[in-house]
C-alpha cells in the first residue's frame, strides 16, 4: 500500500464518476463536498472539462421548520425561524416579527429605539454573513489569508450580538413589539471600536483580492447572468444587482426606518462572479455607513411597545405587583392571539429578498409560516449559468451565489 | 418576476388548499434604483379542492419555480401539470404522506402507529403495583415496608 494512491483518492474528495463514455463523463459532486457550502449534490455532465449539464439535488438538511413553527406560540416561533438562515439569523427574525406586527396592526407604534437597534443588528448580521461568504469563497479559490481577515471582523460582530442577545449565533433578541431588553453598557464602546477598525480591514481585504491577478483570472467572465435572465430566474439580492437591476427591498419597500438612512445600492452590469464579489464588498461598506448613521441617531428611550396585549410587563414590576405577575404568566404560558388574516412581508437579507407569508386564524399559534428563501431561488440559476464553463469553475460559481442550506431546505 | 410559490392547507374550508403566488414587476434590463422605484407586487391565490389537487405548472414561464413546485408537491401533495420533473425534493423519495398538511401528525405517521417503546412508558410507579393502579396506596405500602426493614435492622 502506498501513500500516493491513498492521497490521490482523498484529493478527489467526494467527486464520484457515475458514468464514462468516450470524452464525456457524468460526475457526482457532493453532497459532502467542502466547496458546496453545506449539503448540495451537483450531478454534472462534462465533455472533456466543459460542463454540458448540471442538475442539483437538495433536501439533505430538511428539518421541518415551517411545520414546527405552526406548533409554537407566536413568540416562540421566532426561535426556530432564526435557524433557517443560520448565517443571518436576525434578518429572519426581523422579517417574521415585522410580518406578525403587520397582522396585529402595531407597525406604527414600535418605539424608535427598538427600530434603530433592529436595523443596527441586521446590518451587523449582513456584514458577518458577507464575511463568512468572503472567507469561504476565498478558500474555495485558494486565497486562504482572506479567511482570517474576514473571520476577524465576524468575531467582533458575534461578540456584539452576544452582548445584545446573550448568544453568538441565534440570540432570539427581537420580539414582536420591540426587542428583548436594552443593549447593555459597553456595547456602544465595542461598536465604536469596530466602526473605527472596519475601513482599514476592508482596505486589507480589497488589497488582497480585488486586483489580485489570480483572483481576477478565476472570477472574471465566470458564470455570467444577464439582467434578463436574472429576472427570469427570479434572482434577488447581490446576484441580481451584479447583473444591473438595482432592486433592494430596503429602498423599494422600506421597513423599520430604513428610509431615514442614507445609503446607495451598489450595482454592476457584468453579471459574472467578479461583479458579484465587488457588489458584496461595496455592500459591506454601505452597511457600515448605515451602522454609523444609526449609531449617531440612537437616543435613550423605550425598547418595547406599550401595549399589554402583546408585551409582558417589565421584569422589575413582577416582584411588586400581583397583577403584573399574573399578566406575565399569561403572556408566557398562553401567548397572545393575532387577528385572522394573511400578510407578506419582505426584508433585504444578505442573500436577497427574504419574505414571509404568514396566515393567522385568530389563534395563539401561527396557522402557516411560508418562507421565501432567497437561496432557494438564487441557487437554481446554476443550471443555466454553469453551461459552457469549466468543471474547475463550478466551485467559483456555487460560491458566488452564496447559498445557505439551512434556508434552502428548511 | 415570480417571487414565490407557496401553499396553505385550510383543512375545513372548501376548496381545501390555496396555492399562493407572489409576483413582482421588475425591469428586465439594467436599471437604476430610480427606474426600479417601488415595483408592483401582486399576490395570487389559487384555490385547490381536496379531491382534485392539480394546478398548471409555471416552470415554462419562470424556470426557478421548479423547486418551489416540487416542494409543494412534496409537502402538500398538490400536483403541477406540465412540470418536467415533479419529485420529492425535501423528504426521502419513499416518504409516506404529505408533512405540511394539517391532518398529518406532528411525530409522523410511522411513529404514530407504533407503540411507544418501553423506556418511554417508565414512570415512578413502584414495581409490584396492582393493575388497579392505586399508586398512592402502593407507595405508602412501600414506605411502610422500608420502615419495617429499618426497624428490624435496628
Amino acid at each position: 500500500m502506498s501513500f500516493n494512491s491513498a492521497g490521490g483518492a482523498a484529493a478527489l474528495g467526494s467527486i464520484d464518476i457515475v458514468k464514462r463514455e468516450g470524452n464525456s463523463m457524468t460526475l457526482s459532486m457532493g453532497p459532502q463536498h467542502p466547496s458546496t457550502h453545506g449539503v448540495l449534490q451537483v450531478v454534472v455532465d462534462v465533455s472533456g472539462e466543459t460542463i454540458e449539464r448540471a442538475d442539483m439535488e437538495i433536501g439533505y438538511l430538511h428539518t421541518g421548520i415551517e411545520k414546527s413553527a405552526e406548533n409554537l406560540f407566536w413568540t416562540q416561533a421566532s426561535t426556530v425561524i432564526e435557524r433557517m438562515d443560520y448565517l443571518s439569523p436576525l434578518s429572519n427574525a426581523l422579517c417574521y416579527v415585522l410580518a406578525v406586527e403587520q397582522l396585529l396592526g402595531i407597525t406604527d407604534r414600535i418605539p424608535e429605539r427598538a427600530q434603530q437597534i433592529r436595523v443596527l443588528l441586521c446590518e451587523l448580521t449582513r456584514l458577518s454573513s458577507h464575511c463568512v461568504w468572503l472567507g469561504t469563497h476565498g478558500i474555495d479559490i485558494g486565497a486562504i489569508t482572506t479567511f482570517w481577515y474576514a473571520f476577524d471582523i465576524r468575531e467582533n460582530i458575534l461578540d456584539l450580538v452576544e452582548e445584545s442577545g446573550g448568544a453568538r449565533m441565534h440570540p432570539n433578541y427581537l420580539r414582536i413589539g420591540g426587542i428583548n431588553g436594552d443593549i447593555p453598557d459597553g456595547f456602544v464602546a465595542k461598536l465604536d471600536a469596530l466602526i473605527e477598525k472596519f475601513p482599514a480591514r476592508m482596505r486589507d481585504l480589497r488589497t488582497l483580492l480585488q486586483n489580485n491577478p489570480i483572483w481576477r483570472d478565476r472570477t472574471i467572465d465566470i458564470g455570467i447572468v444577464s439582467a434578463e435572465d436574472a429576472v427570469r430566474w427570479n434572482l434577488t439580492g447581490p446576484v441580481l444587482r451584479a447583473s444591473g437591476v438595482a432592486y433592494d427591498v430596503r429602498k423599494a419597500f422600506p421597513y423599520s426606518g430604513y428610509q431615514n438612512y442614507e445609503f446607495d445600492i451598489p450595482t454592476r452590469t457584468e453579471g459574472d462572479a467578479y461583479a458579484r464579489f465587488l457588489v458584496r464588498l461595496d455592500e459591506m461598506d454601505e452597511s457600515m455607513r448605515i451602522i454609523s448613521q444609526v449609531r449617531k441617531a440612537m437616543k435613550p428611550g423605550p425598547i418595547m411597545i406599550d401595549d399589554p396585549k402583546v408585551a409582558a410587563p417589565p421584569k422589575e414590576t413582577i416582584a411588586l405587583s400581583m397583577e403584573a405577575l399574573i399578566h406575565h404568566f399569561k403572556i408566557v404560558s398562553e401567548s397572545f392571539r393575532v387577528p385572522p388574516g394573511d400578510v407578506y412581508q419582505a426584508v433585504e437579507g444578505p442573500r436577497g429578498e427574504l419574505g414571509y407569508y404568514i396566515v393567522s386564524n385568530g389563534n395563539n399559534r401561527p396557522y402557516r409560516v411560508r418562507t421565501r428563501p432567497p437561496s432557494l431561488y438564487n441557487l437554481q440559476v446554476l443550471k443555466q449559468m454553469a453551461l459552457g464553463n469549466l468543471i474547475a469553475d463550478m466551485v467559483v460559481m456555487i460560491g458566488s451565489l452564496d447559498p445557505v442550506f439551512g434556508e434552502v431546505d428548511r | 418576476m415570480l417571487l414565490d410559490v407557496g401553499a396553505v392547507d385550510y383543512l375545513e374550508r372548501e376548496p381545501r388548499f390555496d396555492v399562493v403566488y407572489h409576483l413582482l414587476a421588475l425591469p428586465t434590463k439594467p436599471a437604476t434604483p430610480a427606474e426600479v422605484g417601488t415595483p408592483r407586487r401582486v399576490r395570487l391565490l389559487v384555490g385547490v379542492p381536496a379531491d382534485d389537487t392539480v394546478v398548471p405548472s409555471v416552470v415554462d414561464l419562470w424556470p426557478s419555480a421548479d423547486w418551489a413546485e416540487c416542494e409543494i408537491f412534496d409537502l402538500y401533495g398538490i400536483t403541477f401539470e406540465g412540470h418536467p420533473n415533479l419529485r420529492r425534493v425535501q423528504m426521502p423519495a419513499d416518504w409516506e404522506g404529505y408533512p405540511l398538511r394539517k391532518d398529518y401528525p406532528m411525530r409522523g405517521p410511522a411513529r404514530e402507529r407504533s407503540p411507544r417503546p418501553a423506556f418511554a412508558l417508565k414512570s415512578n410507579v413502584p414495581a409490584g403495583t396492582p393493575p388497579s393502579g392505586k399508586v398512592a396506596e402502593a407507595l405508602q405500602a412501600q414506605i411502610r415496608r422500608g420502615r419495617a426493614e429499618d426497624e428490624s435492622q435496628a
